[in-house]
């Protein structure tokens, strides 16, 4: 087995499955390792773990039977093109959503990266990887939809971390970054964005852990919690749905999803995996001053509404809706707004998170 | 002062784990099994977690040697790190070099996660943050 082959096989130990089919690394995810570490950095990172195992420079290199020093060389380059997690003397694999969008921006590395777009598209579309990726084997997704308060009705109840500006305000730390949108990116590179003409390529929002990591290696740019408020409404408005991890605190990212081409809402828009992103606990209400346009319908991602303007009608599939107020942003008559209807529960923190994915994964976490 | 504050917060950690072993299952679960010596250690200022045989004890028999340690480079960057609540605190200690780990690195991420768990377990917000 070679070292890559290795290395797929750990990250699958993670709590978040790797791609690996009845126990045999996927090819093309293999092929994929192979762009982003070197025969030598293979050779050490191969006794490595998935996030979260952390292992100190000198367990690694007793592991690879190694000297400290030869380690500790290999990881810095390695760290350099960002394509490792470091916790000071510890280090581990990148957790699956880093690993995986390398190539496609959170890099400043020069990868191959039409080829590294080619083959995310076979392991992760063709091979059935986004299963695993958006949610665990019972379900769980690993990410929830945020709309924002002025797409709610006045009066109705808000939770904290359920609307955008709140859950960017209540956080307990000014580690904010915008840094590529690397769906868009990799369909861009692939010639394969639809929403070209629409949406610019933009940038996911990095909080915390994930901001301080792509900060150390250079990449993105540092925002304020304004400046990532403003950012949110900006693209929100341009019809882009709100994501963030399915935790109420601890979040490290806000997402704004287009249902062509991110790699989480693409379970409900072009792949069969309709629990991929957790709905808000909202969902569109209709006033008598709608003028049966349609225009709601056209901007859905999820085909949740159909109106008739002939007939004069409007149905909204509630199992299908995500809760996102895009609909309301195209309203011309301002006649849809949020209202209330409690259909999820987010995890109350990161760990709670990741130890249900580890369970539901057959996995352990910490 | 910083390193009273210290050497409290971390005799405080211990009564918590002791406490929550007897009262969370979530806790008990995390240590069945498990022989674990953690040192915390940041100039003079030093406490040792024990879990033998799935069990937590604050002091009782002479402790083995540690499976694992973190190493602060002073009382003040461990106190203000320990209690600050949020995880990029840590990160950006160990970038800076102010802290480092000796021994097995995961038991020190289990251990903070465990603590983490703990203090959600004591404020209830493992329960009320989301009422659905």
């Amino acid at each position: 087995m070679s070292p890559h082959e290795t290395i797929a096989l750990n990250l699958n130990q993670a709590f978040r499955k790797a791609p690996v089919l009845n126990g045999n690394p996927s090819p093309a995810f293999v092929q994929y390792l192979e762009i982003i570490y070197t025969p030598e950095e293979a050779a050490i990172l191969q006794y490595m773990k998935g996030y979260p195992g952390f292992m100190t420079t000198r367990q690694i290199a007793g592991a690879a039977k190694a000297h400290e020093q030869e380690v500790k060389l290999v990881l810095s380059g390695t760290l350099k093109k960002n394509a490792i997690t470091q916790m000071g003397n510890a280090w581990c694999i990148p957790a699956m959503p880093l690993l995986l969008n390398l190539a496609a921006g959170l890099s400043n590395a020069k990868f191959d990266i039409q080829r590294a777009g080619k083959l995310h598209r076979e392991f992760f579309v063709a091979d059935k990887y986004y299963k695993h990726y958006q949610t665990s084997e019972a379900g769980t997704p690993s990410l929830r939809t945020i709309p924002i308060q002025k797409s709610i009705a006045p009066g109705e109840k808000i939770l904290s971390s359920e609307e955008a500006h709140e859950l960017i305000n209540n956080l307990n730390h000014e580690d904010l970054l915008l840094a590529p949108c690397p769906c868009r990116t990799r369909q861009e590179t692939l010639g394969a964005r639809q929403c070209k003409d629409k949406n610019p390529i933009g940038s996911c929002i990095f909080l915390g852990l994930s901001a301080l990591q792509l900060e150390s290696a250079g990449v993105g740019r540092r925002v304020t919690k304004k400046e990532a408020i403003d950012y949110f409404d900006e693209m929100h408005k341009k019809g882009l749905v709100g994501a963030t991890d399915n935790m109420a605190r601890d979040n490290v990212i806000i997402c704004l999803c287009c249902g062509c081409c991110c790699s989480h809402l693409g379970g409900r828009t072009r792949w069969d995996n309709p629990t991929a992103m957790a709905p808000a606990n909202f969902i569109p209400r209709r006033a008598d001053t709608c003028v049966h346009c349609g225009k709601c319908a056209r901007r859905c991602w999820v085909q949740a509404i159909t109106v008739s303007p002939k007939e004069k009608t409007f149905n909204l599939d509630p199992e299908k809706c995500l809760g996102c107020g895009v609909c309301t942003q195209f309203c011309p008559t301002e006649s849809l707004s949020l209202k209330r209807m409690d259909r999820t529960r987010p995890f109350p923190s990161q760990d709670s998170l990741y130890k249900t994915l580890a369970r539901e994964n057959n996995r352990t976490y910490l | 002062m910083t390193r009273l504050k210290l050497k409290f917060l971390l005799l405080a950690l211990a009564v918590a784990l002791k406490f929550s072993q007897s009262r969370y299952p979530g806790i008990r679960e995390r240590f069945k099994g498990k022989n674990r010596t953690i040192k915390i250690k940041a100039g003079k200022t030093e406490k040792t977690y024990t879990i033998r045989n799935g069990r937590f004890h604050l002091t009782a028999f002479r402790e083995p040697a540690c499976t694992s340690g973190l190493i602060w480079t002073d009382p003040g960057t461990a106190l203000a790190v320990m209690t600050s609540g949020y995880d990029g605190d840590m990160m950006k200690a160990f970038q800076n070099n102010q802290a480092r780990i000796q021994g097995d690195a995961m038991e020190i991420f289990w251990f903070f996660s465990t603590l983490k768990e703990i203090k959600d377990g004591l404020s209830g917000s493992l329960h009320k943050t989301w009422p659905v």
